[in-house]
């Protein structure tokens, strides 16, 4: 069970919450070639430990927050503000 | 390979089962392999049996850091099925159920292959179109699938309550020739005929690194030291991504945890497996009697061997909205694996930018049935170094090319596959 | 012929009467309607916002607080559940005024969405509610957390829930809960709030206006 304090809502359960995938990536932008795209629309770094992503607070404020997360603990290591 | 018959039950009966020999070698490792193949689970024994049979190739390692078949084969839900939608994909996955068919003769192990049946439902009009089309789909591939209607369903399974409020049953289509394996079977069975034709079966024996000579991966570092190989196979579910970063490359993979769940035994409840269609929940009975279910991933990504509470209540409620009866029950256990969730949700059986580096990944939560198909073909593959013609689609060069297979077209969020 | 009577379609509870356990203390349970509009902040009109709202007496309570304006059937309650973003509900009236008051007076400084035909309303009250509504809540109900002037939205039964409550002045001791569901989940969460309530035991009265 995760509790995830969300930056409007405070602490919250993960049943409030959908993942929305690695936040770490950013988006090619037009310069850059087809090899850019395929490597962030499809490959990713997978950690078993720290990970950066997104989770949206569908059940609350139905914001976006930034998570910073273990993958092998889940531990939480902070979230905030896009 | 002492061969396991009636007579040889009989025989062993009567001498007090003194005669008994280990179902495979537990091997040491050697310096040296043509093919080493990192973990001992379904679809890495299978290559390795598969090398052995159809290429002749014995000179071949099997490695795993813990006991053999402790990872996700020895964690499904058992279910063997080729109810698919794209033409690729029935092919492979009908292939994969003919050679199940087959298994027991083939290995001479009782791997307890029932072909039960699989009923999936529909709750909406336009699921039930759905599930039409994805039966004339298999038609066409001439995999047999029947289309019933609520009545059938009921009297099929009188267990269901086709009337629920919230998702009543409308229909559902049912694929008798699919069913269940008792899987950590599949794993001792594949290890023995293995073993039997030379294969070297290393447990406790952890990948620690994958050092390169140029575009080459030279062996394999492990806990038991330096082991050479000319061709190094990766099938090591739920951990792909970090093996693939020891050999300096990504794959499109998330690890994402999927549960799953048994209750308590009871007597004979449940004679086919049901698949609910409104939520994700699938439940079959084992032969010792335990209601053996999961539902989907826990929708985010974990390598913790374990599941989390929402998943584990979101299951259970599926379970007893599709099967009131079921609330009667206790469940006993429930336990975690993590899987290879792929961009696509299709499994890869590829070459890497690692010339001689091959990897079986992305199974999501249906390796299990793949099993016999996914060993044929990652082992013709390393033979040969071409791709075999029924998982010719499965390369990792389709995320590049653009011709990803989406049976279900949710786009590349592992998370919603 | 007279007009049918909005909002009781969709059935919810069962008819008034006893439910449950027969405990000294069952809680009340109840359906009742509102008109609800969705405010949203116009990007960069915070100030103009302000303004208009007090032209309106509306109030605009920080996130996570409920306000009240106005008494008996001009009533307004108005619940901040996001930053920049408050759903404010009043007794039924004529289709669509309330929304049209709120927009006209709002005018550029919000987007107003009528969202009143979509919501289903129940109360849960008495001494035991909050032991009721724990059973499927994971917000922390007790009344030094979740005052008479908290608001939140929530997910309960796997079903979305704006949570507040609608208690008259000095009921300490006998909170009033109010949460609104998606019309399409109100038999779904009457279920579970029938469910929830069968070891205390319910009384169920006749859906309201009120």
């Amino acid at each position: 069970m995760l509790r995830i304090t969300c930056p409007h809502c405070g602490p919250r359960d993960e049943i409030e919450f959908r993942y929305r995938g690695d936040a770490s990536l950013s988006r090619p932008g037009p310069e850059d070639d087809a090899k850019a795209f395929q490597r962030y629309a499809y490959e990713r770094e997978n950690p078993a430990g720290m990970h950066l992503e997104w989770w949206l607070h569908v059940g609350g404020c139905r914001r976006a927050l930034k998570l910073q997360r273990d993958t092998a603990s889940h531990v939480i290591g902070g979230a905030g503000e896009p | 390979m002492q061969r396991y018959s009636a007579f040889r039950l009989a025989l062993e009966a009567l001498r007090g089962h003194g005669g008994w020999q280990p179902a495979w070698r537990d091997a040491a490792p050697k310096d040296r392999y043509k093919v080493v193949i990192v973990g001992a689970g379904g679809h890495g024994l299978a290559t390795a049996y598969h090398l052995a049979r159809d290429h002749g190739i014995t000179d071949v390692a099997v490695l795993d850091k813990g006991p053999l078949g402790l990872g996700n084969v020895g964690r499904n839900t058992t279910i063997i099925r080729s109810n698919y939608f794209t033409a690729p994909n029935i092919r492979f996955y009908d292939h994969s159920l003919k050679l199940w068919e087959n298994l027991e003769r083939e290995l001479n192990f009782n791997v307890m292959v029932s072909q039960r049946g699989s009923l999936n439902l529909a709750h909406s009009d336009g699921q039930r179109d759905l599930f039409a089309r994805r039966a004339n789909a298999m038609r066409l591939e001439g995999v047999a699938i029947e289309m019933l209607d609520k009545d059938a369903v009921k009297a099929l399974c009188p267990l269901i309550d086709v009337d629920n409020g919230r998702y009543p049953v409308v229909g559902g289509f049912l694929q008798r020739r699919a069913g269940t394996v008792r899987h950590d079977a599949v794993a001792w069975g594949y290890a023995r005929a293995a073993s039997a034709r030379g294969v070297d079966i290393v447990q406790h024996c952890e990948v620690t690194a994958i050092p390169r000579e140029g575009a080459r991966a030279m062996g394999v570092e492990t806990t038991r030291g330096f082991i050479g190989a000319d061709k190094v196979v990766l099938a090591v579910a739920g951990h792909s991504s970090r093996l693939a970063a020891m050999a300096g490359f990504r794959l499109p993979i998330e690890t994402h945890v999927l549960q799953a769940f048994v209750t308590e035994a009871v007597k004979p409840l449940l004679d086919i497996v049901v698949t609910y269609g409104a939520g994700h929940f699938y439940v079959s009975q084992s032969d010792k009697g335990g209601l053996v279910f999961g539902g989907g991933t826990d929708g985010y990504n974990s390598y913790a061997q374990r599941g989390t509470l929402p998943m584990a209540e979101e299951v259970h409620a599926a379970g007893i909205t599709l099967m009131p009866a079921l609330s009667r029950l206790r469940t006993l256990r429930q336990w975690g694996g993590v899987m290879d969730m792929s961009m696509d949700g299709n499994p890869i059986i590829s070459t890497t930018p690692v010339e001689n580096l091959a990897v079986s990944t992305g199974w999501c939560y249906g390796g299990f049935k793949a099993i016999p198909a996914g060993g044929t073909c990652l082992a013709h593959l390393v033979a040969t170094g071409a791709p075999h013609p029924l998982a010719a689609h499965f390369g990792l060069n389709r995320f590049e090319t653009g011709a990803v297979i989406d049976e279900r077209g949710v786009g590349p969020h592992p998370y919603l596959h | 012929m007279s007009k049918p009577e909005r909002g009781l379609g969709w059935g919810g509870l069962p008819p008034p009467g006893h439910h449950g356990a027969l405990g000294r203390d069952p809680v009340k349970l109840q359906a009742f309607m509102r008109d609800a509009v969705e405010v949203r902040l116009a990007p960069g009109m915070a100030e103009a916002l302000r303004h208009a709202a007090a032209g309106l007496g509306l109030a605009l309570p920080g996130m996570g607080e409920s306000a009240g304006t106005g008494s008996a059937t001009g009533a307004v309650t108005t619940l901040g559940l996001a930053p920049g973003e408050w759903l404010a509900l009043a007794r039924p009236e004529e289709p669509g005024a309330f929304a049209r008051r709120i927009a006209s007076g709002l005018e550029a400084a919000a987007s107003v969405v009528e969202t009143g035909h979509g919501l289903a309303c129940f109360s849960v009250s008495g001494r035991a509610a909050r032991e009721v509504l724990a059973k499927g809540c994971r917000l922390d109900l007790h009344p030094a957390v979740f005052t008479s002037s908290t608001a939140a939205r929530t997910v309960i039964a796997q079903i979305p829930v704006t949570l507040w409550r609608k208690d008259e002045a000095g009921a300490a001791d006998s909170p009033v809960f109010a949460l609104a569901v998606p019309l399409t989940f109100a038999q779904s969460f009457a279920h579970f709030l029938l469910g929830a309530s069968a070891g205390t035991g319910a009384e169920i009265l006749p859906a309201s206006k009120d």
